[in-house]
């Protein structure tokens, strides 16, 4: 596996490609391949992804750094953060501005952009904050009756004041909702309400829109599941064993009940309203008002399984693909006959997500309307964050820009990187004990044995290396690893359960996976005596 | 072989601190008549240009030139470690992994050493050349910090207008708004407190606070600034070092709302 994944481009120039992808701190992404090599630049990723509406959630970015992150060349921007918490959540959604003979030209343009799903943010127009609610020239509508307290704004407020959802309507008729919904991950009753509370409002939005005949875009991290399929704990819990000729059908037909249960399950009511938003859930009796397609599923199909967009990084279960599918690009069902591709990309690291794209034919829309009077929403970040200064280099004149600073090492051609500490350090790290590259490849052997569908990138076997490594020097005051059942040398974990807190066991090192997966752990336990 | 040396490190950690707080990672050239370097702000809007004569030093020697890219960040941490009398010398190989930081207090022969790693930044270097302004001021670095840093409590832009004979600083805000009108001013006793005006043509340009906020940072090097104005370059305010100059490039924000 060579390391560096890449996107497919698009299909014909009038096509439209959506990308959705939860990177987990908009900066640590550029930390990873194929990102580092592009200086810190959106434009390039964007361009690396080929996409013209792109969102990208968990931003964890504050005011301070969206100078860097709201000015991106050809594109608008549109950028949500928490009011309150720093670095923490945030939404951004960025829309290319094509050319003005290009097929898009008139497709992409952005008639309105919103902040929040209520619209009781406000945003400056002519000097003035206003709601969005409260000015026709600046929000997207459908507001009525979305279940909120009419007599205290609090409620709205709150809803809206975690950088969660960005709004864009574009001149082809598609309102884009560009989401990080809640997750609820403390667990706790506030949040699972304040999760439901959102999702409520969200949906009810988004049917209102479609009441006034929008078409919609769901995309981002709606933090739920939609069917069983999509959990690969789910399926493991219920011991269901997925071998390479199964099928989503197979599975749903087979265990209809727990397929039933999983979506309809009362502690998660998360999963139900998703479905009914959906115009092909499992359960029919509550799919009959769905209006949003599952374009990754819709082109995929049930055929496909282990199809997932999220995996937990402390239980390194990446590499044994065992995760589920939170991430979504849901499309109104009047498009459906237009989309040409859609699809996840889980080579792309950067994230413990991955990105989710989707392809539309544009032709659905009919061109020839004057949009050149259309102003750029005063949400775009350039007025919404006072970043509406000229650029510096450019008024320098482009053409003055060179490189001339003296290469210190001539032999070093693999200048690129941005910022990285020099080669000393690195090196450093190296100069272990001649044991650790025993252990080295012991490791790669040993993983390579089976590699059926699950590969395990070799930055990631690196990592297991390093940690053996340190491991090694331990091991002189230890007893001697035990052998796990692949017959590798165990790993040695701490226990943080209540009732063996502190206690030392070995475990296969292995990340945890399915458990028909051979690459994944052996399930080797034994304490430290 | 770099070895520089300052006869008083707070000149340096001055230098330093003058610009650490809009930029991080900066490529300094280290040639045999100097160092010089230069860094664009994150947000593409203001860039800041040092350039340290070898007269500065007390002893300067440079063989071969070479780039030390540092993080401020942690050069500032470095640089806060030694006395502000201590003398400080740089030091660093022809092939540098990092740079050598030798405080010394002279009276007591007491030493201090620290390492700083290198970074490689990936960086562009603009030929910076002579640009046409069409008005300049110069005027005490103090009272122009004092003015940037009330009005920009009023406002995230600060609108500068030059006249024949006034100067116009003004801020206009959510709060409410202010201004401060300076006129040409010749100070006989004290050179340095004078005002000086040449203006070819008028001007009105708008900044952003930020940044505004961050140039007069570089107030600590100087007791002048000169300010260049033209409506079509980008301002360039410049801080005099008794060799060399701190220069900050700012470009003003469009005036028109679209």
């Amino acid at each position: 596996m060579s390391g560096i994944s890449v996107v497919d481009r698009k299909q014909g120039s009038d096509a439209i490609r959506f990308v959705s992808f939860n990177v987990n701190g908009v900066r640590t992404l550029f930390h990873y391949q194929p990102f580092s090599q592009m200086n810190q630049s959106l434009k390039a990723s964007f361009e690396y992804f080929d996409a013209d509406v792109i969102t990208f959630q968990e931003l964890k970015t504050e005011k301070y750094g969206i100078s860097k992150w709201g000015k991106v060349d050809d594109f608008y921007s549109f950028i949500s953060i928490p009011s309150n918490k720093k670095g923490y959540s945030g939404v951004g959604c960025w829309v290319r501005k094509p050319e003005k003979d290009h097929p898009l030209y008139e497709a992409l343009k952005v008639v309105k952009a919103e902040e929040g799903i209520t619209g009781y943010l406000t945003v400056k127009v002519g000097g003035k904050e206003v709601r969005y609610k409260d000015d026709t020239s600046q929000g997207i509508g459908g507001y009525e009756s979305l279940g909120l307290d009419e007599t205290n704004d609090d409620e709205a407020l709150t809803l809206d004041s975690e950088g969660r959802c960005v709004v864009v309507e574009l001149a082809c008729n598609i309102v884009v909702f560009n989401v990080y919904c809640p997750a609820n991950s403390g667990q706790t009753d506030d949040g699972q309400l304040f999760r439901l509370k959102y999702l409520k409002v969200l949906y009810k939005r988004i049917r209102n829109l479609k009441a006034l005949g929008k078409n919609i875009v769901l995309m981002g991290d709606i933090n739920s599941c939609r069917d069983l399929i999509d959990q690969a704990e789910a399926l493991e819990a219920n011991m269901i064993q997925i071998t390479s000729t199964t099928t989503g059908e197979d599975i749903e037909e087979k265990y209809s009940q727990l397929a039933y249960e999983f979506v309809m399950n009362p502690e998660a009511p998360q999963r139900r309203m998703l479905n009914q938003m959906l115009t092909d859930s499992i359960i029919p009796g509550i799919s009959q008002d769905g209006i949003l397609v599952d374009t990754t599923r819709y082109v995929q199909t049930k055929k496909r399984l282990k199809m997932y967009t999220v995996w937990n990084t402390l239980k390194n279960t990446r590499p044994v693909n065992y995760g589920s599918r939170i991430d979504f690009i849901l499309l109104s069902k009047e498009l459906q006959d237009y989309i040409l591709q859609a699809d996840i990309l889980p080579d792309v690291m950067g994230s413990d997500h991955c990105p989710v794209y989707l392809d539309i034919d544009s032709n659905f829309f009919t061109k020839g309307n004057d949009y050149d009077q259309v102003k750029v929403p005063r949400f775009e970040a350039k007025f919404k964050y006072d970043l509406n200064h000229k650029n510096i280099l450019d008024m320098f004149g482009s053409q003055n820009r060179k490189r001339q600073l003296p290469s210190n090492d001539p032999e070093d051609g693999s200048a690129g990187s941005s910022s990285t500490f020099k080669k000393s350090t690195s090196s450093r790290m190296v100069k272990g004990s001649t044991t650790s590259e025993v252990h080295d490849e012991l490791l790669i052997k040993g993983t390579n044995i089976k590699q059926t569908g699950d590969c395990i990138s070799e930055r990631n076997v690196k990592k297991v290396s390093t940690s053996q490594t340190k491991l090694s020097f331990f091991n002189d005051r230890l007893p001697k690893a035990p052998l796990c059942k692949h017959g590798i040398e165990a790993i040695l974990k701490t226990s943080k359960t209540p009732t063996n807190y502190g206690r030392r066991f070995w475990s296969c090192e292995k990340p945890n996976g399915d458990s028909g997966n051979k690459a994944g752990s052996c399930g080797f336990f034994q304490w430290v005596s | 072989m770099l070895e520089a040396k300052f006869e008083e490190a707070s000149f340096f950690k001055r230098i330093i601190d003058g610009f650490k707080d809009c930029v991080q990672l900066v490529n300094f050239q280290c040639k045999d008549d100097g160092i010089i370097a230069q860094a664009v702000d994150d947000s593409r809007v203001l860039l800041v240009s040092l350039e340290i004569g070898s007269e500065s030093f007390q002893t300067y020697r440079c063989d071969h030139p070479i780039t030390l890219g540092i993080d401020l960040n942690s050069l500032s941490k470095i640089l806060r470690c030694g006395n502000n009398t201590d003398t400080l010398t740089l030091i660093a190989d022809d092939t540098p992994d990092s740079v050598l930081l030798l405080f010394e207090d002279t009276k007591r022969e007491r030493i201090a050493e620290y390492s700083l790693k290198l970074m490689d930044i990936d960086a562009d270097f603009l030929k910076i050349e002579e640009l046409a302004y069409e008005s300049t001021l110069m005027m005490p670095s103090a009272e122009f910090a004092k003015n940037v840093r009330d009005l920009s409590q009023l406002s995230d832009s600060l609108t500068f207008t030059i006249t024949k004979e006034t100067i116009k600083f003004q801020a206009d805000g959510d709060i409410g708004s202010g201004s401060v009108i300076l006129k040409p001013y010749v100070n006989m006793d004290d050179p340095d407190q004078s005002i000086k005006l040449e203006m070819e043509q008028p001007v009105d340009l708008t900044f952003g606070s930020k940044y505004l906020l961050d140039i007069v940072k570089g107030s600590a090097l100087s007791n002048k600034v000169g300010i260049r104005l033209s409506s079509e370059a980008p301002a360039l305010f410049q801080f005099d070092l008794s060799s060399g100059f701190l220069q900050f490039f700012l470009a003003p924000k469009f005036n028109d709302e679209e």
